[in-house]
């Protein structure tokens, strides 16, 4: 150490600088962002990863976090025990795997998965370290503390007295905190105080300091930054998130930084209290800290059975796709209704169910935002909903102002008192006569929710008419118009009504409602996109310039928006938006087909979901204020088509497929602007999905949000498992688990497009990043072929090859 | 008359099947055993109401468990509380029922949770204090098996080793205190030493009696400094923390309403009481709004809650004690039972619209206005001056009124906000002094009242009125959207952490010390 230390002595300070400035950087990109429950979507844990492969990120967890993040060995085991992973698969998984210290042949895969343990290759942590020397449970007692201070510095109005310091940095606030908390102190960290006072205000300045006791060789920084904020992981996401939020508007902001100097203060404050106990296996530490981590024999091992498995459910898939495919429609024929759905995987089952009634009947898949990248504002709120992928700026401003009320006393009295009346309920002291006066009509609200007899609605359907707040002149509005009905590959053959249908579920009591919303309208329901599209579409102005770049809408053609339903599959019709008026017939018949419709769906999501056996078992799940499992959301999701919907419409999908209509012949005519699109955003949101859902699933401790019967919301961001600590992100057990099985089995999502692959390699040639989910394996690409069966795989660096052998096991 | 008087042991029996089918049902939960579960629960809570509506016909009446010196009480606190255990066993069992679905261990968590109902419901129409020491020491041990249902969380232990402690310190008072009745009054029947006292046959000597009770109260309602564990019991499913909070915690209140006219006969420990009560209330509710965790909160929320019941007992209020425990445990339990839509509720306050800052004129006015409406309808109702200490706790009145105007004010989307600042004010003033009125009217012949010194009562009311109006002036400042002054700062992170007692605590009882080797996280089932 001495040597390493002399050596560092003649790097210049500004160098040194430089060197953790970098460690910093490369670190917060390994973060994903996490959105708070009021609007959450879903993330990839490992979006940061997105050049390395999956078991090199499964060396970084082992290693730093001690957490594994594939299925246990066993479940891999007895998959290729009992043939559902083929032997076959095994052999292309093996033969495809690049590492040079890949097992031999299937034998020796087997027998490392035989012999994997669960026992952790961890590197210890500082504060590991000190509990083994000092006997304390110190990793916990630094969760815990961290997230008293974090909980009330990120609060959003949770607590009625927010602490005085929010308005500053989070290092300033947390430095305010510690200058005051005895806690540390108290449980045994002896002048805890004193070391936060004299710190620099300067967060990174800061970070300097501490390394130069902590790590004076500056050897290994990222791999320690990383297990520091890997260690509140929670935290450290909601930070970056922060950052993402700003850096979508041009802004930045630095609390990850904040947070990495302020847990790395607590290991300095352990190491310099027990310095002597824990000196030499720091020392250790650092020095395997300070080599590069490799993926071992059992990571890659895991690899090449997750893939074989994928590869099987591609087979499955492309055996489903090919069988039993009918021959192609008549083109010419005008169907009665047609109805346009968001890509998420449990519009395809409502699909199906409505296909099934009439041949006349054509649905429609694409993004649930409808193209249309919002920034709503609702009433007289000061917050703005971001209702598009949280992967973009949003460029349009709109509002719904409610009209005047016919009373208007009575409905302030009753609708506007609710802040007031929370404050009172909430307050010191007047929480006391809130009680006594109020208390007893508790019965009423205790009796109401007991029986499940409160409204249920996903929607209000009586919200004011959504409008653009920005100006658009008709140019404007029609070329909106035009782009996403290309992107939909909708152009032509445009029925008499055309249900435009966003999605939001529909659940009670439930702090993860976001999350089970549409993901493209950044985890809010899709009902003011769609209402706003139906208003852009049927306005006469903008068909008219239609006509000129080639789009005809019929004059009779009636758009008519629609929310989507996904706890219950009942479906909203927004008829009364319209300025023509709709026929009584034809709206009779629309709610007579998607009430059918709705129970088909049910009856088909009745199997999956635990204690439902009738139909109104599932309508009752969106008023119980006790169901943990309202619906399934997206679990299960592992296909993403985009196809024209022959491809799949006669195929029962399971609610596994996420559906996104496409057409490359008229595509191709512009130079394949759509298949950029779909492959950038869609293909990317769905890829988030998935891989939210595989790390909930293979790491619930670390990407999962844990047990829903011990969530404790803090913050009105998140949710701590139990008391406190750690705020926990990602999914929670309960949507991934019946709690007899996993109802997510991990796979990574298999992207099918049809389109001739040199079109595809050009976008992915022109998009660096979302090639490499690609090369790196976080998603599979096939192709149709001309067919319109899956016939050529994606394999890396722009290379594709054939499928083999569509197995005839299936008769055809 | 025997089948009136047989009502409150039928409830506990109905409960105690629920709990017994959960137990049949511990590998599978059929639907049928479901359904079983949930018809128990309502049966025993339509027999509450029957026990009810024949209290009010036929008055007090008890049944005795022939040869045991046990019995049945039915009096107006056992028909309130076995009303108020049988709601809150059909809500509790009903919401676990769905929530735990898919649980492994679900119906081992039915059959404890109807366990201690049945056990709470025992306890409450106890006739004999041995029989109430019992149950009471039944519900605890049976609450501990709840509370550990996940066993292998450390969180979970190292809350239930604190209450634990806690509980059994308070039942060996209870025991004690049981001992030196029996040697006082040469009996353990209630209703027999309620008699004794109230005909004039005792002649002091019961301090210690009615110190060891207090003990025994302080130490269930979770008062100041004896608090530390509830804010640490969220390692366990919400149903319990709804049971715990809405029921169990009352037991403290319970005890000395039960005990009302043994209580009144030592103005010494009710005066202790009183204090430390208040000092709970204050003190629990001031750290109640640092708390951005909402289970968090709501611990806080009933520590504070159960310091006001104490207070009333203190001060001899016993049928606005009553009142309080009940009108709390329903709001406690809606609260919990609830708070999974928390992240939905504060979206919804954020999206209300922008709020303006107030005038210190209309503050002060607001102020004014408050004592103005607490004044008048405190006079209307006549309670505010039927005596110093009913009139001292109706002060929380003129800073909620004071505080709902300032509210409404500040929005600055309601358009006629004076109007419905002062409609919603009024509101709340009338409720409360109408349910006090009502409470009063009902409660006020069958509890005794304060029996010490009017000086002391006097002194008490003005320390409460005192406390409460610092507390309430130094909210209202908090409030006002000014900016706090530094100082606060440090006092915020004091209060947030609860001034350390549970972190002193910790250190003594060496709660953090590592017990097996490297083994935490995870509650889950893999």
């Amino acid at each position: 150490m001495n040597v390493a230390i002399k050596d560092m002595n003649f790097v210049p300070k500004a160098d040194l600088r430089a060197l953790i400035a970098d460690a910093i950087d490369t670190t917060i990109d390994k973060i994903a962002p996490a959105w708070p429950l009021a609007s959450t979507v879903a993330v990839n844990p490992f979006a940061g990863h997105a050049t390395i492969r999956l078991a090199e990120v499964a060396a970084l967890h082992d290693r730093l976090a001690g957490v594994a993040i594939f299925m246990p060995a066993d479940w891999y085991r007895g998959k290729i025990a009992t043939g559902e992973i083929a032997r076959k698969d095994l052999l292309s998984a093996l033969a495809k795997s690049d590492y040079t210290a890949k097992p031999a042949d299937i034998s020796q895969l087997v027998e490392i998965l035989a012999q994997s343990s669960t026992r952790t290759a961890k590197i210890p942590a500082l504060a590991e370290i000190a509990s083994q020397a000092t006997g304390d449970d110190w990793p916990t007692i630094i969760e815990d503390c961290v997230g008293r201070w974090a909980a009330s510095h990120f609060d959003t109005g949770a607590s009625l007295w927010e602490g005085g310091s929010t308005k500053g940095s989070a290092w300033k606030s947390w430095q305010v905190w510690a200058k005051n908390d005895r806690t540390p102190e108290i449980l045994g960290l002896t002048g805890f105080r004193n070391m936060v006072a004299e710190l620099p205000d300067d967060p990174v300045a800061a970070i300097e300091k501490i390394l130069e006791e902590l790590n004076p060789s500056f050897a290994g920084l990222e791999n320690q930054f990383y297990q520091t904020l890997l260690a509140i992981n929670g935290w450290a996401q909601h930070a970056r998130y922060l950052r993402w939020t700003a850096a979508l508007n041009n802004g930045t902001d630095e609390t990850i930084i904040d947070l990495l100097a302020m847990r790395l203060c607590w290991d300095y404050a352990l190491y310099r209290v027990f310095r002597p106990g824990i000196e030499k296996a720091w020392e250790n530490a650092l020095a395997e800290l300070a080599k590069p981590i490799q993926p071992s024999a059992d990571n890659i091992a895991h690899e090449i059975a997750q893939e074989a498995y994928e590869l099987g459910l591609q087979r499955g898939l492309a055996d489903k796709l090919a069988a039993h495919r009918p021959t192609a429609k008549q083109a010419d024929k005008r169907p009665e209704i047609q109805a346009a759905f968001c890509i998420d995987v449990r519009s395809e089952v409502y699909r199906r169910a409505l296909e099934s009634l009439s041949d006349d009947i054509e649905t429609f898949g694409f993004a649930g935002f409808f193209g249309l990248p919002i920034e709503h504002t609702s009433g007289p709120s000061s917050l703005q909903e971001n209702r598009l992928p949280v992967l973009l700026a949003p460029g349009l401003k709109t509002c719904s102002h409610e009209g005047k009320p016919q009373n208007e006393f009575a409905s302030h009295l009753v609708g506007k008192t609710g802040r007031p009346w929370h404050q009172v309920r909430t307050a010191a002291l007047t929480s006391f006569a809130y009680v006594e006066a109020i208390g007893p009509t508790y019965i009423w609200q205790l009796v109401k929710r007991t029986l499940g007899i409160s409204s249920a609605k996903s929607v209000d359907t009586g919200a004011a008419k959504p409008v653009f707040e920005t100006e658009l002149d008709p140019v404007a509005k029609c070329d909106i118009a035009e782009k996403v009905l290309r992107a939909m590959s909708f152009t032509k053959g445009f029925a008499k009504t055309v249900i435009l249908a966003g999605h939001g579920a529909n659940v009670t009591n439930n702090p993860h409602k976001s999350a089970l919303h549409c993901g493209a309208c950044g985890g809010h329901a899709g009902d003011v996109n769609a209402r706003l599209l139906a208003d852009l579409l049927n306005d006469q102005a903008v068909r008219h310039d239609l006509v000129k770049r080639g789009i005809d809408i019929p004059d009779d053609t009636l758009f008519i928006a629609a929310l989507h339903d996904t706890t219950t599959d009942t479906i909203t019709l927004f008829e009364r938006d319209l300025v023509r008026v709709l026929d009584t017939a034809t709206l009779a018949r629309l709610k007579d087909v998607i009430a059918q419709a709705g129970f088909l769906a049910r009856s088909e999501r009745k199997a999956r979901l635990p204690g439902a056996t009738h139909d109104r078992d599932i309508m009752a799940r969106a008023t119980n204020w006790a169901e943990t499992r309202p619906e399934w959301g997206l679990a299960g999701c592992k296909y993403f088509i985009a196809a024209p919907r022959g491809y799949s419409a006669h195929a029962a999908l399971n609610g596994e497929s996420f559906l996104h209509n496409y057409d490359h012949h008229a595509d191709a005519k512009n130079g394949y602007p759509v298949l950029e699109l779909i492959l950038t955003a869609p293909v990317v949101v769905a890829s988030w999905i998935s891989l939210q859902y595989y790390a909930s699933t293979v790491a619930p401790d670390l990407y999962g949000s844990g047990n829903k019967l011990l969530h404790n919301v803090v913050g009105g961001i998140g949710v701590y498992e139990g008391n406190g600590g750690q705020l926990r992100t990602g999914l929670p057990i309960q949507s991934v688990h019946s709690g007899s099985d996993f109802v997510h089995h991990p796979a990574r999502l298999t992207v099918c497009l049809d389109a001739p692959i040199e079109a595809i390699n050009a976008v992915l040639e022109k998009h660096p990043s979302v090639r490499a989910l690609f090369d790196n394996g976080w998603l599979h690409l096939l192709a149709f072929g001309p067919s319109g069966k899956l016939a050529l795989r994606y394999a890396g660096d722009l290379r594709w090859e054939e499928i083999d052998a569509m197995p005839p096991t299936e008769k055809a | 008359m025997f089948l009136v008087a047989a009502l409150p042991i039928l409830i506990t029996i109905c409960l105690a099947c629920s709990g017994l089918i959960g137990f049949l049902g511990v590998k599978d939960l059929t639907r049928s055993a479901e359904r079983a579960v949930k018809g128990v629960s309502i049966a025993a809570l339509m027999l509450a109401v029957a026990a009810a509506v024949a209290f009010t016909i036929t008055g007090e009446t008890r049944l005795d468990w022939t040869g045991t010196g046990f019995g049945s009480q039915l009096d107006l606190v056992s028909v309130t509380m076995l009303n108020l255990v049988a709601f809150l066993a059909w809500v509790i069992l009903t919401y676990a029922l769905s929530y735990l679905r898919g649980e492994a261990r679900r119906g081992e968590f039915i059959g404890h949770m109807g366990l201690t109902l049945a056990s709470v419901s025992a306890l409450v129409q106890s006739t004999n204090l041995v029989q109430l020491a019992l149950f009471w020491i039944f519900t605890s041990l049976l609450l501990h098996k709840l509370l550990l249902f996940y066993a292998e969380r450390p969180a979970a232990k190292r809350a239930q080793r604190k209450k634990f402690v806690i509980a059994r310190i308070g039942d060996i008072a209870m025991i004690t205190g049981i001992f030196l009745t029996y040697r006082h009054f040469g009996s353990l029947d209630i209703t027999e030493i309620a008699q004794t006292i109230r005909a004039g046959h005792v002649e002091g000597g019961t301090g210690w009696i009615v110190g060891l009770f207090a003990i025994a109260a302080i130490m269930k309602s979770a008062q100041f400094p004896t608090h530390g564990w509830i804010i640490e019991v969220m390692e366990t499913p919400t149903p319990v923390s709804a049971l715990l909070h809405a029921g169990i915690v009352n037991a403290g209140g319970f005890l000395l309403i039960r005990l009302s006219d043994l209580v009144v006969t030592s103005p010494t420990v009710m005066t202790v009481l009183a204090l430390i009560g208040l000092f709970t209330a204050v003190f629990g509710s001031a750290v109640m709004i640092t708390q951005p965790a909402v289970k968090t909160r709501l611990a806080w929320s009933t520590i504070s809650q159960m310091g006001f019941m104490i207070l009333q007992c203190g001060l001899g209020l016993f049928a606005l004690a009553l009142l309080h425990l009940v009108a709390h445990s329903l709001y406690k339990a809606y609260a919990f039972l609830s708070s999974g839509g928390t992240i939905e509720k504060i979206h919804g306050l954020r999206k209300a619209g922008p709020r303006e800052n107030i005038r210190p004129g209309l503050l002060i006015g607001s102020f004014v206005l408050g004592i103005a409406i607490w004044a008048v309808t405190g006079a209307l109702f006549g309670e505010t001056m039927t005596s110093p200490a009913v009139m001292a706790l109706s002060v929380v009145v003129i800073f909620a009124a004071n505080q709902l105007l300032s509210a409404v004010l500040s929005e600055s989307t309601i358009s006629q906000r004076m109007i419905i600042g002062l409609v919603t004010s009024l509101g709340i003033s009338v409720c409360y002094f109408g349910v006090h009125a009502l409470t009063s009217h009902i409660g006020i012949p069958y509890f005794p009242t304060w029996s010490g010194s009017m000086v002391t009562l006097w002194v008490l009311s003005l320390m409460v009125i005192a406390s409460f109006v610092s507390l309430g002036l130094f909210q209202s400042y908090l409030l006002s959207g000014h900016q706090p002054a530094d100082w606060l700062a440090g006092f915020y992170v004091h209060l947030a952490n609860g001034f350390y007692l549970n972190a002193v605590i910790d250190r003594y009882a060496g709660t953090w010390r590592i017990t097996g080797n490297g083994t935490k996280l995870s509650g889950e089932k893999s």
